[in-house]
């Protein structure tokens, strides 16, 4: 963990499964858990010229969460200084909520799960100087290229370390680090500013970020195309998606829905998203998959401590399952997933996804666009959000699609849609599948970025309302 | 407050000043929070969670030959580590544009501490949630209604090597509602909050309830408009969100940088002349208000746009120096709490006025657009459809789409009455693009 060669005091050096199991023996309470963890990142990052951050952060701190009668306390701390204190604590408040039968789902666990992580590259064996030097390589080449106005390149490391135990009895320990290179270009003309960026994340592999010069050099070649480029103008228009923001539409339009924090106490949600129903064509598959290796979403296990899983959500176009965690599994009568994520100390695990993408198809990419005489092809993603069955998705850049050609760039393509209606518009779906490893990540209560990956090979949609003017 | 740490902090930081000077920090800061929460929550129309949360950290910033080192922590004992760690990055780090702290001076008193605050108790916000989400029920038994209430007393240190030593302890409380109410595939969401530093008239359960009440009302009807363009009223809860261009365009780094729009137009006219904006960062109890900034410069009241004319850049002391420009004690060169000021028409008077428009309470995606630039394009969450001064029902699958900077210097109008809590107006802009599913 030391960063820089130098051991933080406080850290620990005690027996953490007996310390946790120990605080919880005189639990109050249908069922508790302690989730300890400590942080240790570092970030740097050039704006313009100069790097302007350079800061690392040190934190421990956890959160007790106790279940009785079917009520949650929790207790939200730094220290594990009278640790029984917070158990009680949590307990106490747990009583006071609880007025109904205890549900949470029975899941099979290993009794202990270590999981220290074995990097390919370990960033912690990289000097400062020697990082700097690789992200102000790229902000050169960025800075370098005539007509930019600015930059933005930054690098951050992160490393979790997750202790956790319960009155189940199970434990677990998981590193979960995670480094992440953030490339972005701006350009502007009189008043008008335009951005392009690129991110790459790893959990493993200080790789990731070494050898992106010629990534840089299309971000700021792109920032300079994209202020040349007319705006898109608004309308309804048949849309084809590169994989990273078909990625970003399965996980934002569609992934939330199938969260069942959303769903298990709301009757109507239940009956919207009950399992059988048609969502799309026979060709559409989703499905979410916490346990394949080093993508940004996987984890040994939830924070619960139930192990990931693969879950089929669309299975050749009708709904096929949920997201879970104890509790919602419980209450819906279903299969804990693994889904219960929390981002850091002193956050709930709340139902998330892990990673999510729409499965291959089989047709060509190229046999999308021969279908399309006039559309859009919405490439990367700028950002997207969702309230359930509304969306909005952002895409980085685009090209306006003619004959079944691509023809010009343009600018400020932003989508929207009801995901009921729009998911029975994909009408084509590639064989090319993709699983980018970017920046940034999911928010959801509060909690982002959350590590998941959202994939997909290109898919093309009819019908499609893009904003913009009319 | 449980327990006090600002006796037990206090030398800590002290000797953390001193060990960072001894090590060639010609600059250097620490700043210490200790905070303490209680709060409720209901999830589907029942007490879902009831929480309590103690937590702290703390952040060192240093100077060494021109360069910042950051760290934060929250083990106490690892401070002296921690001012090591920022020596060390300073070593490599970002340049400062400045080499000492200015001498701190007498600053404005501002409270931000109200013992009614500790009144509350866990019993008190359980009951008020309560109320509320009953009323909800009653007002329809099918809706997923969600209520939350909390409390926190912080106490705080920040002090630098250049003699400031200032002690903080603030209160907070907040009160809140929302609503899900799901016909077939579609979905209405509706909330509604509260939050401040005091408990006063604010604390108001019948704000939260009749807020909720009524959009449900509004919205039991769609409406639709074919597109085109449109005058839109945007309510005081979401003018700060739909201003963040032009406050990002005020941001001194963004105007060194070059990414600011406003870059060349300072003293020029920017909006429309009836259109001013103020920061106050001298109300007492709001959380948004601060006597200094992080490197202890006072902060001050004044208009930031006046009249539709830019009035200034906010600058905080790094970016001053880097832009060669005085500092006007801001953090991250932002402002403590911009209003736009009241206009002479009630804001019944604005809706009279519209033929037929949009009334916008909430944007999904508005953040995603090219918005420095003052371009957004996002849908309708929350929006009702304007027809001969009244709202006919509400907007579903649309997107509108402008540029803020644009709308400004249009023919824009503003509310005489403003949100209680938040001091803003109502806004009324024209022509605003919008595009629909039904066209």
């Amino acid at each position: 963990m030391a960063l820089i060669g130098r051991r933080i005091r406080g850290f620990l050096k005690v027996d953490m499964k007996q310390r946790l199991l120990d605080a919880l023996k005189k639990a109050n309470a249908d069922y508790a858990e302690i989730r300890f963890e400590e942080n240790d990142g570092t970030n740097f990052a050039y704006r313009g010229k100069e790097l302007e951050a350079a800061s690392t952060a040190c934190n421990t701190g956890g959160i007790v969460r106790a279940c009785k009668n079917g009520g949650w306390g929790t207790c939200i701390f730094d220290s594990l200084d009278d640790l029984e204190q917070k158990v009680a604590d949590a307990c106490a408040d747990a009583a006071l909520v609880g007025k109904e039968k205890t549900q949470l789902a029975e899941v099979e666990v290993p009794a202990d799960v270590v999981a220290p992580i074995t990097m390919k590259h370990d960033y912690r064996g990289v000097s400062f100087a020697d990082k700097l030097a690789v992200i102000k390589e790229y902000n050169d080449i960025i800075l370098g290229q005539k007509g930019m106005e600015s930059s933005s390149v930054s690098y951050s490391e992160q490393f979790r370390r997750v202790y956790f135990a319960s009155t189940r009895g199970n434990y677990f320990m998981e590193e979960r680090p995670r480094i992440t290179l953030a490339l972005a270009g701006v350009a502007r003309y009189g008043s008008q500013v335009q951005r392009a960026h690129e991110s790459f994340s790893s959990t493993d592999d200080f790789n990731v970020v070494l050898n992106r010069q010629d990534t840089a050099l299309e971000v700021a070649q792109r920032t300079l195309d994209l202020l040349k480029a007319p705006k898109c103008e608004g309308g309804r228009y048949t849309v084809i998606m590169n994989p990273v923001f078909a990625g970003v539409f399965a996980h934002e339009a569609f992934g939330h829905l199938s969260e069942a924090d959303f769903l298990f106490e709301n009757p109507q949600m239940r009956e919207l998203m009950k399992i059988g129903r048609v969502m799309g064509n026979p060709d559409l598959n989703i499905t979410d998959d916490g346990t394949l290796a080093t993508l940004l979403g996987s984890q040994m296990v939830d924070d619960e401590g139930t192990p990931m899983t693969r879950t089929h959500l669309i299975k050749d176009g009708i709904l096929a399952g949920h997201l879970h965690s104890l509790e919602t599994a419980a209450k819906m009568g279903e299969k804990a997933t693994g889904n219960a994520r929390a981002i850091r100390r002193g956050c709930c695990p709340i139902v998330r996804m892990t990673n999510t993408f729409i499965e291959p198809g089989k047709q060509t990419k190229e046999e999308l666009f021969a279908g399309v005489d006039d559309g859009i092809y919405a490439c990367g993603a700028f950002g997207g959000q969702t309230m359930m069955e509304m969306f909005t998705f952002s895409a980085a850049y685009g090209y306006r699609i003619r004959n079944g050609k691509i023809c010009e760039l343009l600018r400020d393509i932003v989508l929207t849609g009801n995901v009921f209606e729009t998911l029975k518009d994909i009408d084509g779906i590639a064989d090319d599948l993709l699983l980018p490893q970017h920046g940034g990540g999911c928010g959801k209560g509060g909690q982002a970025p959350l590590p998941v990956t959202c994939g997909a090979p290109h898919i093309r949609i009819r019908n499609v309302v893009v904003g913009g003017k009319a | 407050m449980r327990t006090s740490y600002i006796d037990k902090m206090s030398p800590r930081i002290k000797a953390g000043l001193e060990l960072a000077e001894k090590l060639g920090a010609s600059a250097a800061r620490i700043t210490f929070s200790h905070h303490e929460y209680r709060g409720c929550s209901f999830e589907s129309g029942r007490l879902k969670n009831t929480e309590g949360e103690e937590t702290m950290g703390y952040h060192v910033m240093v100077i060494v030959n021109g360069r910042r080192g950051n760290a934060s922590g929250n083990i106490p004992e690892a401070m002296e580590d921690m001012v090591h760690r920022a020596i060390d990055l300073a070593h490599v780090g970002a340049n400062a544009h400045y080499s000492k702290f200015p001498k701190p001076v007498a600053y404005q008193d501002i409270k931000h501490h109200s013992d009614s605050v500790l009144k509350l108790t866990r019993d008190s916000m359980v009951t008020d949630c309560q109320e509320i989400v009953d009323y909800l029920k009653g007002v329809d038994d099918t809706l997923d209604i969600s209520a939350s209430a909390g409390r926190s007393e912080g106490e705080g240190i920040i002090a630098n090597n250049a003699g400031m030593f200032e002690v903080e302890r603030d209160t907070h409380w907040s009160l809140g509602g929302g609503v899900q109410k799901t016909t077939g595939t579609d979905m209405l969401f509706a909330h509604a909050y509260r939050g401040w530093q005091e408990v006063n008239g604010l604390y108001d359960k019948e704000y939260v309830k009749q807020t909720i009440e009524t959009d449900l009302r509004r919205a039991s009807r769609q409406a639709q408009l074919a597109d085109g363009s449109y005058p839109v009223i945007i309510p005081p809860q979401f003018l700060g969100g739909f201003l963040s261009p032009v406050i990002g365009g005020m941001n001194g780094r963004n105007v060194y940088k070059g990414t600011s729009p406003l870059k060349d137009k300072l003293g020029k006219q920017i909006a429309a002349a009836n259109f001013s904006i103020e920061d106050n960062p001298f109300v007492d109890y709001c959380p948004q208000s601060d006597s200094y900034d992080g490197a202890g410069i006072p902060a001050q009241r004044r208009f930031l746009v006046k009249d539709g004319v830019l009035q200034l850049f906010l600058y905080d002391l790094d970016t001053a120096g880097m832009a060669g420009a005085e500092p006007t004690g801001n953090d991250n060169c932002s402002p403590h709490a911009a209003r736009v000021l009241p206009g002479s028409e009630t804001s019944d008077e604005l809706f009279k006025s519209v033929k037929r428009g949009l009334y916008i309470k909430q944007l999904l995606g508005f953040g995603q657009g090219n918005l420095a630039n003052g371009d957004f394009s996002a849908n309708v969450a929350l929006g009702y459809v304007i027809e001969n001064g009244e709202i006919v029902g509400r907007l579903k699958n649309a997107m509108v789409a402008g540029n803020i900077f644009d709308l400004l210097m249009g023919d824009v109008r503003i509310s005489s009455n403003v949100d209680a809590q938040l001091q803003q107006p109502y806004l009324l802009v024209p022509n605003v693009s919008v595009v629909s599913a039904k066209g």
